[in-house]
């Protein structure tokens, strides 16, 4: 037998499918939670995609993170994206940050800037990472009319995310080896970059002209707080992880000479939320 | 009758004046241990190979530029006549010239790599790595890389960020790569190169120019270090020369970017019967007397 004939003939085995044409979320989560028993376990990332996968933010987020199949036309997959120019300059970044391109890690962070940016639980604490992005999507869901559910918005919001990124690797200044990764390692570790990146999108929202102005102007202010005050906290427990995450996104859009609550509102104007309230209040409650 | 200003500045704390060549300045200023005279003979060298050699091509001569895009220079100087001082100041002089990437080629072992390395860092770009300091450069590879004891590969030795490229060359700051003469680590440079900084490059209206550095170029040098680590001395020294040629080559790299290739060779290198041969292609060449290390 060749190898042509080994790979290209057709079979005479049949592979079974199983299609599902009316199930509801709890029976498709079932259904993984079955596949995920045997074998290598789907992470949080693989479920969320599947589970979610109707919703056009998923799939952007999916596609811009660098995660998505590359021959697979991006029209297809989030149409969204195609009025955001050099979108896949934010996948490359975040690899260049260390997050590698299995097993959707870069998708991940990105999620989770998102939900962090825009998701406002209400008057409910924030659940862990995973179930924090899970409800923001479910929230978008659930509800056909949620401007994330609009294309122009999700344009808007990845155009935004972009050029956040590009601002907050352009200037390697700002960043304290320290900050970026507490042991010793080159790459940055997820907390610290996740309250940096929300900062400093939250300070391109409410400033985008006069941004770069502001980081040259306080550039040393923000490297001696990367160094003296925000560390990274030992125990990374989820309370602790929000103030942390909080407590730099908060004094970060300070820092650059911004009212962080007037920042959180120009979120919300643009995207139609802001996760910023229900992070702070979270920080602050007392345990 | 020219009319006198009529608006006073006054000054409580008056703004520090920037120097007309910044890094020539702090590059002069490190040079403690010359003699004024050596000092003067060192900076006359330098701006003859600037102003003669490197920058001809812009500044005198209307069609300057091959299609190649590569103009080739040599630099020859005797033994001990300061040729490594020298490479440093043309590469101070053609950073404050608007050079907007440099390689230095350097070493073909570890140790040389990296005592030119140090000698670069203490010389042209001295000082604490504070806000200033990064914002006027992308030094590549990163001093915690260069400098350190713990092994690193070498993607990460020859990474670049491009979103700091981009914001950097836009800004007119330059890109100084040293790179160790080695076939692994210029194939790895070239990568990292082709991967992160030629898509920055393509995105500017104007011309970008890369200086490559390449001291001791000549190929009895370059012999001394093969044939101290193996015995196959000719497949080495293609090994060797060939991504050194292709660093400086336009093939491949966006249209706008133009190649300096300036080579550095012992005065000796015309003895060197039978293994060396002069660049073919060499647009221009210097020689430096064998003064100018004097103290």
């Amino acid at each position: 037998m060749t190898v042509e004939e080994l790979f290209e003939d057709p079979v005479d085995y049949k592979i079974p499918v199983i299609e599902y044409t009316q199930a509801t979320q709890r029976q498709i989560h079932e259904v993984f939670r079955l596949y995920n028993k045997q074998g290598v376990h789907l992470n949080a990332e693989e479920i969320r995609n599947a589970v979610y996968h109707e919703v056009e933010l998923t799939r952007a987020t999916l596609v811009a993170a660098g995660d998505a199949d590359p021959n697979v036309d991006v029209t297809r997959i989030a149409p969204s994206l195609i009025g955001v120019p050099d979108f896949d300059r934010l996948g490359i970044t975040l690899k260049d940050y260390g997050f590698g391109d299995s097993r959707y890690k870069r998708t991940k962070v990105l999620s989770w800037v998102i939900s962090v940016l825009l998701h406002d639980t209400g008057d409910k604490d924030l659940a862990s990472t995973a179930t924090n992005i899970s409800q923001f999507l479910e929230s978008i869901q659930k509800a056909p009319s949620h401007p994330l559910a609009e294309t122009s918005t999700l344009t808007r919001l990845f155009d935004t995310l972009n050029q956040a990124v590009e601002i907050h690797a352009a200037h390697t200044e700002l960043w304290s080896q320290q900050f970026k990764n507490s042991s010793k390692g080159d790459r940055w570790q997820e907390l610290q970059l996740l309250g940096s990146l929300v900062g400093i999108t939250m300070a391109y929202v409410a400033s985008p002209d006069d941004l770069e102005d502001r980081i040259e102007a306080n550039a040393e202010a923000i490297n001696a707080a990367t160094i003296n005050d925000w560390v990274r906290p030992s125990k990374t427990q989820t309370r602790t992880q929000w103030m942390f995450i909080a407590k730099v996104a908060k004094e970060l859009v300070e820092l650059l000479g911004l009212d962080p609550e007037a920042a959180a509102q120009s979120v919300a104007d643009q995207f139609g939320s802001s996760g910023y309230a229900s992070l702070q209040r979270m920080a602050s409650r007392k345990s | 009758m020219p009319t006198a200003p009529r608006l006073e500045h006054v000054y409580y704390d008056p703004p520090t004046p920037v120097p007309a060549e910044p890094w020539w300045t702090r590059y002069a200023a490190q040079l403690v241990t010359l003699s004024q005279t050596a000092r003067l003979a060192l900076e006359a060298d330098c701006r003859f190979i600037l102003e003669r050699g490197v920058l001809q091509a812009d500044a005198q001569d209307s069609t300057p530029w091959p299609s190649s895009r590569v103009r080739t220079g040599l630099v020859m100087g005797s033994v001990q006549s300061g040729k490594t001082a020298s490479m440093l100041g043309v590469c101070a002089l053609s950073i404050d010239h608007g050079i907007d990437v440099v390689v230095v080629l350097a070493g073909t072992r570890l140790s040389l790599w990296r005592q030119t390395y140090e000698r670069l860092v203490a010389q042209l770009d001295p000082g604490e790595e504070d806000v200033a300091k990064i914002n006027r450069r992308l030094l590549c590879p990163a001093p915690r890389v260069g400098l350190a004891d713990e092994p690193v590969t070498l993607s990460d030795t020859y990474r670049i960020s491009p979103p700091e490229l981009r914001r950097k060359l836009k800004r007119g700051k330059p890109l100084i790569v040293v790179a160790m003469k080695q076939a692994d680590h210029l194939h790895a440079l070239g990568l990292s190169l082709r991967n992160n900084a030629f898509d920055a490059v393509a995105q500017f209206d104007r011309p970008v120019h890369m200086l490559v550095l390449d001291d001791e170029a000549d190929d009895g040098s370059i012999l001394d270090a093969v044939v101290e680590a193996s015995g196959a001395v000719f497949g080495n020294l293609r090994q060797i020369r060939a991504p050194c040629q292709s660093l400086g080559s336009p093939q491949g790299s966006p249209s706008n970017l133009h190649h300096h290739r300036l080579h550095g060779h012992p005065a000796g290198h015309l003895l060197q019967e039978g293994t060396t041969r002069l660049h073919p292609g060499t647009s221009w060449c210097a020689c430096a007397p064998p003064s100018t290390s004097a103290t």
